[in-house]
């Protein structure tokens, strides 16, 4: 499904080189964990596979079901089937969270030539999912992410997600901030979109969030690239350990 | 000083020409115009309040005044004013600058609001509403009042009994038929008594581009009056420069919005003087420019009695070569103790050859008072525009919907003071403005 080869990037402002030919393969229902220290390069991957225009890549290729992702623009990748779910997800004031979730679907069915969402297949829609991520009907009505908690940006993501259903998934550090009933809920809300045609990439620092969201390969991203790729016995070997062996001089 | 010989422009000749036409003879509002702008001709960039707005540069030449209306655009005009008619709104019509109380809504017009055409007042020339006309002292010296006080051709004077809460917004529609540009100057007043309420729209209709306007509306805002009013101004005039200038009482209140899409040369300015305590004042406005549009939004707000609280939001999102200018000035009398004063101007540059200038000035003379000004000018932020890319939303509709947000905050206000049931509709005008005005940008 993902099939990222020799993918090297740098900085597009200062030419800084943060992946050096970095590769992997995600098989369609599969969920790899992507864990590493701080600096090797974990979000940039996260970044670049979404399309963010601060980055160039100098080298390798990034494939989405056997297409070239890296020519396409950020929303031509959402189109494809391709979601970040943000460590950070971003305030947008005066916009409406209802609002932007039907404008967001129906320019990713415009994209792929598909009619516009009706609006009580719509309401439906959201009505589902907003009840499996515990969402008030209130944060709806609200400007997306503004005033929200860092608990209910993260679960306003996976709303996202959920109401958009790509086959790619990609989540940025989601656990970050979270408390433990909130990582619960969020947790819940992946798995409960996990097919045998939907992938994940779940990047993160800790163990912890791999309780809940099981993987099925975890790879150890260092410096760059991938430095070792195991089963979900390498996530508690890194949480005993730690990341010592794979420090570089760098981090 | 040296004695210098001012060189009078193109523009400057035929406006005194204009002034000195013996058809305006009868205006009692001429004479001080008139020696103003014969004496300073047209303002200039050193003129401290129009350094930004140089009329004597922008403006080359002076369109004729406007003429009659002819009987075939007359009968255009009395098709549309039917067609368009709305529920909830009362129309008064300026054509081509005269008050026409035969194609205005007067037949539904309630008790308590008197509606003279300016003419008629002038003619009779109350002391009390000649005062009104003339406006409040922090704006006689406006070169551009005096202008429109020289060539003013008529208007229209709104009288509230006190106590009427008027349900209905007024609407004053600015319809010009000449099919050549002109230029046209009007005055009007609104009056409301104690306690009375009143909202009023202004739009503005052209058949072709090119006019050239003075307008000014001088409000006066009784003892717990309330007064709302919201501008669309839209046709593509040459120059359109507007004045509103008010007078608020105690307890009272005054709101203003405007939206500006289109114009080459915009100045809109406002001289409010808060007169009675408790009193709160709200101006707010937005303006969209492309091309190589130029908008000006000059504000001075008096402070002059207690606890008064205004509050000034303006938000102009800047294309193509286009200039915006805001210059607002806040000054708190000796003795306006417990004022509470807020002013933000915050530009969005949509390129690299838009402009900005922002002029916030505070003048206080209390030792108690709440004021502050804020004034930003930046870009789209990418931030954003990457979080909505990575939801599927093209860049040209990212940004829309950004800049849609940026101005909404100032339209989601209108019909909060007193625009009644119209409000909604109001507000629906004003967001299809926006989006028009974007879908024009993305076409481009």
């Amino acid at each position: 499904m993902l099939s990222i080869s020799n993918l090297h990037a740098q900085i597009a402002d200062d030419g800084r080189e943060i992946l050096k030919g970095l590769s992997l393969d995600v098989k369609p229902g599969e969920v790899h964990a992507i864990m590493g220290p701080n600096g090797a390069g974990k979000s940039t991957l996260a970044y670049i596979l979404a399309g963010k225009e601060d980055y160039e890549v100098t080298d390798g290729s990034v494939t989405l079901d056997g297409e070239d992702l890296l020519d396409l623009s950020a929303d031509q990748r959402a189109a494809k089937g391709l979601f970040l779910a943000f460590q950070y997800p971003v305030e947008i004031p005066g916009v409406a969270n209802m609002t932007f979730l039907k404008t967001a679907l129906n320019a990713q069915r415009k994209a792929r030539g598909e009619p516009e969402i009706l609006t009580p297949d719509f309401m439906r829609l959201v009505r589902e999912k907003s009840a499996l991520l515990k969402i008030n009907p209130d944060m709806l009505k609200r400007a997306v992410n503004v005033g929200f908690s860092g608990g209910e940006k993260k679960r306003n993501d996976i709303l996202q997600m959920a109401v958009l259903q790509p086959k790619i998934c990609i989540l940025d550090e989601t656990d970050s901030g979270l408390d433990i009933d909130a990582l619960r809920i969020v947790a819940e809300g992946v798995n409960a979109l996990r097919s045998p045609d939907r992938s994940f990439v779940i990047i993160t620092h800790y163990q912890r969030l791999l309780d809940y969201i099981k993987p099925d390969v975890v790879h150890v991203l260092s410096d760059g690239r991938i430095a070792k790729t195991g089963g979900p016995e390498l996530a508690l070997e890194l949480e005993a350990k730690g990341y010592a062996d794979y420090q570089t001089a760098a981090a | 000083m040296t004695n210098v010989t001012r060189i009078k422009t193109d523009a400057e000749q035929t406006l005194e020409q204009q002034i000195l036409s013996p058809s305006l003879a009868g205006n009692p509002l001429r004479a001080a115009g008139r020696d103003v702008f014969v004496g300073k001709g047209l303002p200039h960039r050193r003129v401290e309040e129009y350094k930004y707005t140089d009329l004597k540069a922008l403006m080359r030449k002076a369109n004729p005044v406007a003429g009659e209306t002819t009987p075939q655009a007359l009968a255009s005009v009395v098709e549309t004013l039917r067609a368009t008619a709305r529920a909830g709104e009362i129309r008064l019509v300026i054509l081509d600058g005269l008050f026409r109380a035969d194609l205005s809504d007067l037949a539904v017009l309630p008790a308590a609001v008197t509606v003279t055409s300016l003419r008629d007042v002038l003619a009779k020339g109350a002391a009390d509403t000649m005062a009104v006309l003339a406006g409040p002292a922090i704006a006689t010296d406006d070169p551009v009042i005096s202008l429109n006080a020289a060539l003013v051709s008529d208007g229209v004077v709104i009288e509230v009994a006190a106590g009427a809460m008027i349900a209905d917004a007024l609407h004053l529609v600015h319809i010009v038929t000449s099919a050549t540009p002109v230029s046209l100057h009007t005055r009007s007043a609104v009056i409301l008594g104690a306690g009375a309420s009143l909202g009023l729209i202004e739009s503005y209709q052209s058949t072709v581009p090119g006019h050239q306007r003075t307008d000014v509306l001088n409000v006066v805002v009784g003892d717990g009056a309330r007064f709302e009013h919201a501008v669309a101004k839209s046709d593509a005039s040459a120059i359109d420069l507007a004045t509103i200038t008010a007078v608020i009482g105690a307890d009272a209140k005054l709101q203003s919005f405007a939206l500006v899409t289109a114009g080459d040369v915009t100045r809109r300015q406002h001289f409010v003087r808060m007169e009675g305590n408790h009193s709160v004042l709200s101006l707010k406005g937005a303006n969209l420019l492309n091309g190589r549009m130029h908008a000006d939004t000059t504000l001075v707000v008096e402070h002059d009695s207690l606890h008064c609280e205004s509050r000034e939001l303006y938000r102009s999102v800047i294309d193509g070569e286009a200039h915006g200018v805001f210059q607002g000035k806040v000054i708190v009398r000796p003795g306006a103790q417990k004022t509470d004063g807020k002013m933000a101007s915050n530009a969005l540059l949509l390129s690299e050859s838009a402009e900005m200038h922002n002029k916030p000035e505070l003048e206080i003379y209390a030792d108690d008072v709440a004021c502050g000004h804020g004034a930003t000018c930046g870009e789209i932020d990418e931030g954003p525009i990457f979080y909505l890319m990575s939801r599927g939303l093209p860049r040209p509709q990212a940004e829309a919907l950004l800049i849609q947000s940026f101005v909404g905050e100032v339209v989601d206000s209108v019909g909060d003071v007193a625009l009644g049931d119209h409000a909604e509709a109001l507000r629906d005008g004003f967001t299809s403005a926006i989006e028009a005005w974007l879908a024009q940008r993305g076409a481009s």
